[in-house]
Parts: structure tokens; C-alpha cells; sequence
């Protein structure tokens, strides 16, 4: 399998692709290409139609890029293509995190100060992964507020000065 | 295949409610006021709380002529990654509040269109949609890097808020309109309110934010609805 530098303005983006890239997640991936190089070359059909890579064409283009690397994958049927498309998408988001191993890992990456927002987590989500996330025991009914009761409202008599509760009056 | 996590529905200390409200929901605050909070498990991890209060009106209750003991407000839910349906969540933290008050008839609830949200977790929990909210006479000020609303200030920060509320350059706006969801608590209610009820709003597209240089591709409409599903109000 050979790996071309193709023109990034000869590049035809797929007109029915599923998979939505925002500014925020083109900048993610701008970032990672900019931190780790190409990675991943573009997989492009016979007629430089893209296949997969749309979002890191996007990046590319971010960094002001001319050319990517691509992958030419011209053997496919049209079905195959347009399949495709859709399962280089899916079948990474069907892989799972094994969340303890994930919190060793980014915690080794923290103490060689590399930069974790280059991941792709939210700060959030890392925060919670760092520490562990901290983890609640159930309360209990005491500590709630009874909403189907009013709390007295004491009010003094402007006249003799007695209090009473408003509720009641 | 995974066995589905195993779901635990029980009741949820402040720091719990304060720590998911910051930390996954929108608003990022926990609601001031007397709160039932409910918490969510799963395989005894903590994910998220349901929390009812007495909302940010006291007329919440009036066109439904109750008084403010017999009805409340779902304030919040704020959830982490759950596999559970929020449906579910829901309606058992709904049964836990009918314990805790047994005396409460009616629960309402609100979803902000401005936040992109029509109400999709009251509709699949079969509550009864009545319209857009009224707008109110109260205005949210912008404090603290966040509009805040009049009674939040009041309760929040006191004298203070009520300084900073008054103050000439502090900015304000009026609340937006809602969709309002009525979830009754007793067959009684139910009857009463059932002739209120109005079709579901549908949800508005929303459009895709890239910048491939085609039209085509530009006015595709987004298809995501997680965000929404894990914190829908």
C-alpha cells in the first residue's frame, strides 16, 4: 500500500457524509497532527474522492497545509465505498475504555508534563479520569427538604408586638 | 455481550447534588431552596442526581390551583455517562420524592429552547406537555460570568445581590419562554390537568458547524442528541 502527497485542493469531500466535524473538534485534531505528525494518511477513492479523513482534511486546511498524505483505495465497488465511509466511522466508536488502566496512563503522561488537552477529553471528563472522580454514598431522608410542607413565616404585631406564624392567620 | 449496570435510586447529600450540578450539568450551579435530592447508581458508582424545589416562582402552582405545598419543580438533572434510559432515572426519582411528600399532587418542569432543548426526556416519560411558559415579571442579571435569576441572586447572595441587582450597569433580560411539562402525582390531578395537555414540540435541527467548502455538505443538519439526552434541562 503506497502512501502519495496529494493536493489538498484536489481532494473531493464526500457530498452525504454522515460524520459531523465541529470547529472545536477540527482544532483538536489540528492540534494532534501539529503535536504528532501525520498519523494517518487520508483514504481517497480512484477520483480523489475522499473516503475517510474528512475531519483531518479539515484540520489540514486549518494549518494552512497544501498536501496530505493519502491512501488510494481504488478497488472498491461504489457500495463498498459508500459502506465504507460509514464503518471507518463506527466500528472505532464501538471499542471501550478500561477506565483504571486509562487513569495509570494519563497520570504517567501528567507527571512528564505533556500537554493532556491534546487527547481529545474534555477537561471535565480528564479532571474526573485524573482523580479518580470522587464517589458519593447515599444519604439519607433526613438531609432532604419536605416540599409539601411551608416553613413558618413569623411576623410581629405592629400593635402589641406578638408573634405569629402568617401560615395560620 | 456486557450485563447492563446494575441501577441503585436513593436519596443524595449536598455534596453529591452540588458536585454533579457543577460538574455535568449546563448551569453548573446547584438551585438555591429547599431541594429533595435524588441520587443515581450504577454498579455503586455514583452518576448523576434528579432534584426537585419549589422552582423559581411561587406562582409555579397558581393557574393549577394548588398551593405551593402541593407541587414542585424537577430543578435539575445531572448526570454523568449513564447506560441507564434517563426515563427510568426519572420516574424512579419521582417515586422516591412521593415518598418523601407524600401530600405533593403535581410536578412541573421546564426545557429551554435557547439551550436547544424541547423537553425529548418528558416525552418519552409520558408527561404532559402544556405550552410555552409565561414570560414572568422577574429579570436575570448577569453576575458572576452568568446570567443568574432575580430570586437566585436574592437567595445566593443576599444584600449583596440585591446591590449588584440594583446597580445601573449590571446587565439584565427578561427570562426566555420555556416548554412547560406537568407530571401528575395522583389519579385526581391527572383528570385535572389531562384537558390542558397539547401536542410535543418537535426538536429543532440544528445546523452543522464545519468548514468544508461545500454546499452540500455545509447545510447538513447535526444528528447528535447526546448532549441533550444527558442534560436536558
Amino acid at each position: 500500500m503506497q502512501i502519495v502527497q496529494r493536493k489538498i485542493e484536489d481532494l473531493i469531500p464526500y457530498v452525504n457524509n454522515s460524520r459531523t466535524h465541529s470547529d472545536e473538534q477540527v482544532a483538536q485534531i489540528a492540534a494532534s497532527i501539529k503535536e504528532f505528525g501525520w498519523t494517518n494518511p487520508i483514504l481517497v477513492d480512484g477520483a480523489n474522492g475522499i473516503i475517510a479523513g474528512h475531519g483531518r482534511v479539515m484540520a489540514a486546511r486549518k494549518l494552512k497545509y497544501k498536501e496530505v498524505p493519502t491512501i488510494e483505495l481504488k478497488d472498491m465497488t461504489e457500495t463498498q465505498r459508500k459502506a465504507y465511509i460509514i464503518a471507518d466511522n463506527r466500528l472505532a466508536l464501538n471499542a471501550k475504555w478500561d477506565n483504571e488502566m486509562l487513569t495509570i496512563e494519563l497520570n504517567d503522561l501528567l507527571a512528564d508534563g505533556f500537554a493532556l488537552e491534546l487527547l481529545g477529553f474534555d477537561p471535565t471528563e480528564m479532571q474526573t479520569l485524573i482523580n479518580g472522580g470522587p464517589d458519593f454514598e447515599p444519604a439519607t431522608e433526613d438531609e432532604q427538604g419536605k416540599l409539601d410542607e411551608l416553613d413558618p413565616k413569623w411576623i410581629a404585631c405592629p400593635h402589641c408586638g406578638k408573634e405569629f406564624d402568617a401560615r395560620q392567620a | 455481550m456486557q450485563d447492563k449496570p446494575k441501577l441503585k435510586i436513593d436519596w443524595a447529600s449536598h455534596d453529591a447534588a452540588k458536585y454533579a450540578c457543577t460538574t455535568w450539568h449546563y448551569s453548573k450551579c446547584l438551585p438555591v431552596g429547599k431541594l429533595v435530592k435524588v441520587g443515581a447508581w450504577e454498579n455503586s458508582k455514583f452518576i448523576g442526581v434528579v432534584i426537585f424545589g419549589r422552582g423559581a416562582t411561587y406562582r409555579l402552582l397558581e393557574k393549577y390551583e394548588l398551593s405551593q405545598d402541593q407541587g414542585c419543580e424537577l430543578v435539575r438533572i445531572a448526570l454523568t455517562k449513564h447506560t441507564a434510559p434517563v426515563t427510568k432515572i426519572m420516574a424512579l426519582a419521582i417515586k422516591f420524592l412521593s415518598k418523601s411528600c407524600p401530600e405533593l399532587k403535581m410536578v412541573v418542569s421546564f426545557a429551554d429552547p435557547a439551550q436547544g432543548h424541547h423537553g425529548g426526556i418528558y416525552q418519552g416519560g409520558n408527561w404532559i406537555y402544556t405550552g410555552l411558559s409565561d414570560q414572568g415579571g422577574s429579570l436575570e442579571y448577569f453576575y458572576k460570568n452568568k446570567w443568574t435569576h432575580a430570586r437566585s441572586m436574592k437567595e445566593a447572595w443576599g444584600s449583596v445581590g440585591k446591590d449588584i441587582a440594583q446597580q445601573k450597569n449590571t446587565l439584565t433580560r427578561k427570562p426566555s419562554r420555556k416548554h412547560r411539562y406537568l407530571m401528575p402525582l395522583d389519579k385526581e390531578m391527572s383528570a385535572k390537568i389531562a384537558p390542558l395537555a397539547k401536542p410535543y414540540p418537535k426538536r429543532e435541527k440544528q445546523a452543522m458547524v464545519d468548514s468544508l467548502d461545500t454546499a452540500a455538505v455545509r447545510h447538513r443538519p447535526s444528528r447528535s442528541i447526546l448532549i441533550e439526552e444527558l442534560s436536558e434541562i
